[in-house]
């Protein structure tokens, strides 16, 4: 289509001062749906990584759990051993768990520490989760927080850890997580006894009900494939969803409050415009795309500064707060795109209407 | 149903022929027949000036004949074509291409420059990109409008925006000119041009305007003068012309020598 005046951009920029607070409130709006989605998809995130950066094809635990660390799970070497007959298992793996603090530069850092006992030899990859005796894989945020880097040491009641990892495991906002040698952790915390989870390694050639079969082994106990057990483990943070949506509709309405505002009074301002416009013979339709256009110059601006600042101030906050992990996915700004996209219609419903209402005959009158 | 293209005009080489037009508006209980039985047949190149009293109904008569109005009785023709029995979107057309607007405020849109102002009624006609820009910038040049195409209205003299609004008028090519008081708002000098141009518009391009004024001066070039009032002709009085008429006096410029 051949260029028209564009006339929803001259009447934006004909007032500058409303076009930048309209602005301000729709790219405040995705600021604010983007760093809170992204905060959740962050711990999301790191949730999935940790449950998949450990051997094992199937996750045990007591029933009824919700969350890898908010509820107590006890699983004893006899299951264990009983699991070990389930015929297709090749290997049964303890993984053991427990929330402490570490020396953080001078300041305690909630550590949830783990350990995994393998029951076999693992594979090179699965031997990559586990680190050395007297070392330490820490997340980033534990990182920042302590200040250490690859080869510094971390200390936890005398006891000295080398860190050997950054980065493979992830946070729950509340702690962090970090890996041990199981010995390391016995000597830290006493005996292993019984495990928080068993984690199964199965035959190629595994039966289909090879899981049903381990869950008949253990008395009270719940059996999860590795992404199954990733949405257990996200569980407390899926709690935060009503939250988040709170905020996401507290933000939406703000947006949505400023753009209406603009682009009715702009509409009003220019009332008589209309009415000379359809004088002249435009149609409806194309007044109704002035004022929607009007709505999406500021939608997309909004849309585009505001994911753009996102970006930056996950950055930036992440620097400055170790624990503000975040992760922006497509399908959040997508999201976000639509929601912008939503404002852009609702916003425009009433000038649209007034703009019907227009009386060409009234430019007439002087 | 598309209008006719301006071309066709009526082989009698009328241009506008109103009947019985009637306009009636009822407020509650009040009733008020701001046209009543109007009869107007207009002639291409002809300039028909309307005077009346205030309340007399001639700008309601204006809007009636460019179909920004709906009559409650009565037709208008232009060209032959019946404006008054298409349906409402179909007047959009009638606005687009068989008339031009010219107002006693200008009317301009504020945001848009002098050149753009011209250009949006082109595109509301369909025209749009280069052509739309040469045809608005020779409209505006043979105007004598070329220092001021990127001006917005603010920054314009009340004669100036008129020139605008003329040339906003004729971007279609519409062959009939309705103008609404458009010397009211100019000074001596700035009313005398605009004056001019409407006479050159009816003689030397041979389009139809029909003037609502109070401006004496009109009635030099007009070539009939009709007095309304309570909505009805009361005197139609054949106006002879005077100094104005036969394009002998002084003009801003000469205009529209290629027909626009």
């Amino acid at each position: 289509m051949a260029a028209e005046v564009p006339i929803a951009r001259r009447n934006l920029l004909a007032d500058r001062v409303k076009l930048l607070i309209a602005l301000s409130g729709v790219t405040l709006a995705v600021v604010l749906i983007l760093v809170i989605q992204s905060l959740y998809q962050g711990v999301r995130r790191d949730y999935a990584s940790f449950v998949r950066s450990l051997p094992g094809d199937a996750w045990v635990a007591e029933r009824g759990i919700s969350g890898l660390t908010f509820s107590n799970t006890f699983l004893t070497d006899r299951a264990a051993a009983d699991v070990e007959t389930v015929p297709g298992v090749t290997a049964v793996h303890r993984l053991y768990g427990r929330l402490t603090s570490f020396d953080a530069g001078g300041d305690e850092a909630r550590v949830y520490v783990w350990a995994l006992a393998h029951g076999s030899i693992l594979t090179p990859e699965e031997k990559r989760a586990i680190p050395e005796r007297g070392t330490i894989f820490i997340d980033r945020s534990l990182a920042k927080q302590a200040g250490v880097s690859h080869g510094d040491t971390l200390k936890h009641d005398g006891s000295e850890f080398a860190v050997a990892d950054i980065g493979r495991v992830g946070n729950v906002l509340i702690a962090q997580f970090a890996f041990i040698h199981p010995e390391d952790y016995s000597r830290l915390f006493g005996p292993l006894g019984a495990a928080n989870y068993f984690l199964v390694s199965l035959a190629a050639d595994a039966s289909d009900d090879t899981l049903e079969q381990i869950g008949l082994r253990v008395d009270s106990s719940s059996v999860y494939t590795a992404e199954e057990f990733i949405e257990v483990a996200e569980e407390p943070v899926r709690d935060f969803l009503p939250i988040i949506r709170v905020i996401m509709a507290i933000s939406f309405i703000v947006g949505l409050a400023l753009l209406s505002s603009t682009i009715y009074s702009a509409t009003i301002e220019r009332t008589r415009e209309y009415g000379i416009m359809k004088v002249l013979g435009a149609s409806p339709l194309r007044l109704y795309r002035i004022v929607l256009g009007q709505s999406a110059i500021i939608a997309v601006l909004g849309f585009s500064a505001g994911v753009g600042l996102a970006f930056l101030f996950n950055r930036v906050a992440g620097d400055l707060v170790p624990e503000f992990v975040t992760y922006i996915r497509w399908q959040e700004v997508a999201l976000t795109l639509g929601i912008a996209g939503l404002m852009t219609l609702v916003a425009s419903f009433l000038p649209i209407n007034r703009v019907a209402r227009v009386d060409p005959a009234s430019v007439f009158r002087a | 149903m598309k209008p006719p293209p301006n071309e066709s005009e009526s082989s009698d080489g009328v241009v506008l022929d109103a009947r019985g037009l009637t306009k009636v508006f009822e407020s509650g209980p009040a009733t008020v027949r701001a046209v009543d039985g109007v009869d107007l047949t207009v002639g291409r190149g002809e300039i028909v000036l309307i005077v009346g009293p205030s309340g007399a109904g001639k700008t309601t008569l204006l809007t009636l004949i460019g179909g920004v109005l709906r009559p409650t009785a009565g037709s208008v023709r232009i060209n032959g074509y019946d404006i008054t029995a298409v349906k409402e979107s179909e007047l959009t057309h009638v606005r687009q291409h068989l008339v031009g607007f010219i107002f006693q405020s200008f009317s301009l849109l504020e945001s848009l420059s002098s050149l753009e102002n011209v250009e949006v009624a082109l595109n509301f006609a369909g025209v749009t990109g280069t052509a739309a820009r040469q045809r608005a910038t020779r409209l505006l040049v043979d105007l004598g409008m070329e220092d001021r195409l990127q001006f917005k209205p603010w920054a314009l003299s009340g004669g100036e925006k008129q020139r605008v609004s003329i040339a906003r008028a004729l971007a279609n090519d519409p062959q009939l000119i309705l103008a609404d008081e458009p010397t009211a708002n100019l000074d001596s000098k700035n009313g005398h041009e605009v004056v001019v141009l409407l006479r050159d518009i009816a003689k030397k391009q041979r389009r139809t305007v029909i003037i609502v004024s109070h401006d004496q001066r009109i009635r030099e070039v007009a070539d009939k003068v009709l007095w309304l009032e309570d909505g009805r002709f009361k005197d139609v009085g054949e106006q002879t012309g005077g100094p104005l008429a036969a394009g002998s006096a002084p003009e801003p410029r000469d205009t529209f020598e290629d027909g626009g």
